[in-house]
């Protein structure tokens, strides 16, 4: 990563250019069949360069997701401290919306910016875990225990019980593309693939409403693959293999996630309550065990 | 240079919302029946075009239509206040040609055919003339604009919405390639298995035949279209009119879907399909309504007709031996 200091604002004349690489910590523990232990692993991909830009303004004018908001706000409260208002221009080639990390990439680069602006030096160890942990939670489905997350605070709501191996599956759903309305969007996505994203939502929202499990994993696999022509095939095989495989649970685009709710009846009705805060409807079903 | 107003622009999404398709299911047997199908092409390249900045308020719009596709255009530009210019044949005879007369529409329509008897090349030859008339003309050319093709993701998301298995096949009339390469590829990223069958007529190129006269008017023809994806089905069926005809008349009086001549053609490889796998979920393309080929087609022959299914395969394609044929691709 390259830094300059900032004197203004120009979207043309970044005041930091941050490359970001796939192969970066995949997010989630995995679980290492070898020694039993928890263990982050390192998965090289090939993909194609991604671009995507954001300004930051210290007066809370900002021009970026609210997890840099959050992340700014957090870090300025604990060093006492803003930095001037800077653009960023960030080259990637993690693809967004596919739980490999692009949005955490995003905010390990404005903290290593943060910083070095107010001349704090820490490791890049250091600086990853500051930015993860005020990222917070991303949206994890888990083997054997299924957890649900307020999206907006992150915060642990429930931890269901799962009923059985029936229905075992690691999901990322991405909707995050709805209109190409900046440069940057133009850059990444055509509009064939906003239409294709919201008739993947179609087909979400339909396996949500009807307890569809195929149509909700068809959807899900859709999404993914949608966005997957970022990247090699093979590539993007053996991520899903290795989460499969050992993960006890990956993480999924704080854009939108894909949510199999497997519920005991006394939990249901909360459920379907969070689902519906979130825009989707649901329905109960009942799956034999 | 005046741009449409964001009214005029919702106008457009109302639209096509309104041209989608009822999703008739019969079982494991779906029927997505349009009035118009090429009104949702129609106005999304126009919206394509709009949001591009290529279609202004003076813009004129020219294609090369000899059915539907002129119908929606001439809808859409008479809504938006723009003046619209279809090069047709006489294919287009009887209410098609009345509603874009009606709607304010100006038709070009060629007489004579070529050597081969089809108005494809001809048109198309007009169509060149008039964009090098017209300075601020918008050539909407179904047959090479991605755009008509991607219209048809909104009509999958449309289809999702109200069913709830896989989809095992999908039978789709091609022509221009857009909805049936657009349908069939927007489907299988939520159905990778779905079998892709294109519905075909003696005399269209499409899928190997040689270009000759086509008496099945709506699907076929005698150019390779950039829209067409021809890998990406399995099957083809070439239908002849007489069969699509009887199509129409059993799709009628066995579903209740009165539709229109590339519909029975469609619903002819559906029942084949059907006597082949009697348990999959087979979806096919009904494009439009069948009233204004009551205009043309010998009604006799649609009360009298209880002719069987006629099978050939292998394909021998021969213009001498006209007859429902396929061909796995």
């Amino acid at each position: 990563m390259t830094t300059k200091t900032p004197q203004s604002i120009d979207v043309n004349q970044p005041n930091y250019r941050v490359y970001s690489h796939a192969g970066e910590w995949i997010q989630g523990p995995i679980l290492c069949p070898r020694t039993g232990n928890f263990e982050k692993v390192l998965v090289t991909l090939r993909t194609n360069t991604l671009r995507t830009s954001f300004t930051y303004n210290s007066n809370n004018n900002y021009r970026h997701g609210k997890k840099i908001q959050n992340l700014a706000e957090k870090l300025a409260t604990k060093y006492h401290a803003h930095i001037d208002p800077c653009h960023f221009m960030k080259f990637s080639n993690i693809p967004i919306g596919v739980g490999l990390g692009s949005s955490t990439s995003d905010l390990v680069a404005f903290t290593f910016a943060y910083l070095h602006e107010l001349g704090v030096r820490l490791t890049h160890l250091q600086t990853y875990q500051m930015a993860t942990e005020y990222e917070g939670y991303s949206d994890p489905l888990y083997d054997s225990r299924t957890f649900l997350f307020n999206s907006k605070s992150k915060k642990e709501l429930y931890s269901l019980p799962s009923i059985g191996k029936k229905y075992k599956a690691a999901l990322t759903f991405s909707k995050q593309v709805r209109e190409i309305v900046t440069d940057e969007l133009q850059f990444n996505y055509t509009q064939e693939d906003i239409e294709k994203f919201k008739m993947i939502e179609a087909a979400f929202r339909r396996g949500i409403t009807t307890a569809n499990f195929k149509m909700i994993f068809a959807a899900a696999d859709a999404s993914a693959v949608q966005n997957q022509h970022h990247m090699s095939l093979d590539d993007y095989d053996e991520i899903k293999d290795i989460c499969s495989r050992y993960a006890m649970g990956f993480s999924i685009s704080h854009s939108g996630s894909a949510i199999v709710i497997h519920a005991e009846d006394q939990n249901l009705a909360l459920v379907r309550k969070v689902l519906a805060g979130e825009g989707y409807e649901s329905k109960k079903i009942t799956i034999s065990l | 240079m005046r741009v449409m107003n964001q009214k005029k622009l919702q106008f457009l999404s109302d639209y096509i919302k309104n041209a989608m398709p009822r999703v008739h299911t019969h079982g494991s047997d779906i029927f997505l029946s349009f009035e118009y199908m090429k009104r949702i092409p129609a106005a999304y390249m126009i919206l394509a075009g709009i949001r591009t900045g290529k279609i202004t308020e003076k813009t004129v719009i020219i294609e090369s239509s000899s059915g539907t596709l002129a119908i929606g255009l001439a809808e859409v530009c008479k809504l938006l206040g723009l003046e619209c210019h279809i090069v047709t044949d006489p294919a287009i005879n009887g209410t098609p040609e009345f509603f874009c007369h009606l709607l304010g529409a100006v038709i070009h329509k060629l007489d004579v055919p070529d050597e081969k008897g089809n108005f494809q090349q001809r048109r198309l030859k007009e169509v060149d003339r008039l964009r090098n008339d017209i300075r601020d003309h918008f050539y909407t050319n179904q047959y090479d604009n991605l755009d008509n093709r991607i219209s048809y993701c909104q009509v999958a998301a449309h289809i999702l919405q109200q069913i709830d298995g896989p989809i095992d096949f999908l039978v789709s009339p091609v022509g221009s390639g857009g909805s049936s390469s657009g349908l069939l590829d927007s489907l299988r990223l939520i159905f990778p298995n779905i079998f892709g069958v294109a519905i075909d007529t003696q005399g269209s190129v499409l899928f190997g035949d040689e270009n000759y006269e086509r008496k099945l008017r709506g699907l076929g023809n005698s150019l390779i279209p950039h829209n067409l994806n021809s890998s990406a089905f399995q099957r083809v069926y070439w239908v002849t009119q007489d069969d699509a005809i009887l199509g129409c008349q059993r799709l009628y009086t066995e579903h209740n879907i009165f539709a229109g001549l590339s519909s029975g053609a469609a619903f002819k490889a559906h029942e084949h399909l059907r006597q082949e796998h009697a348990h999959s979920t087979i979806m096919s393309v009904m494009p439009d309504t069948g009233y204004r080929y009551l205009e043309t087609i010998d009604k006799e022959q649609l009360i009298s007709s209880a002719v069987p299914l006629k099978i050939k395969s292998p394909i021998n394609l021969n213009r001498n031996n006209p007859a429902f044929t396929y061909m796995e691709l």
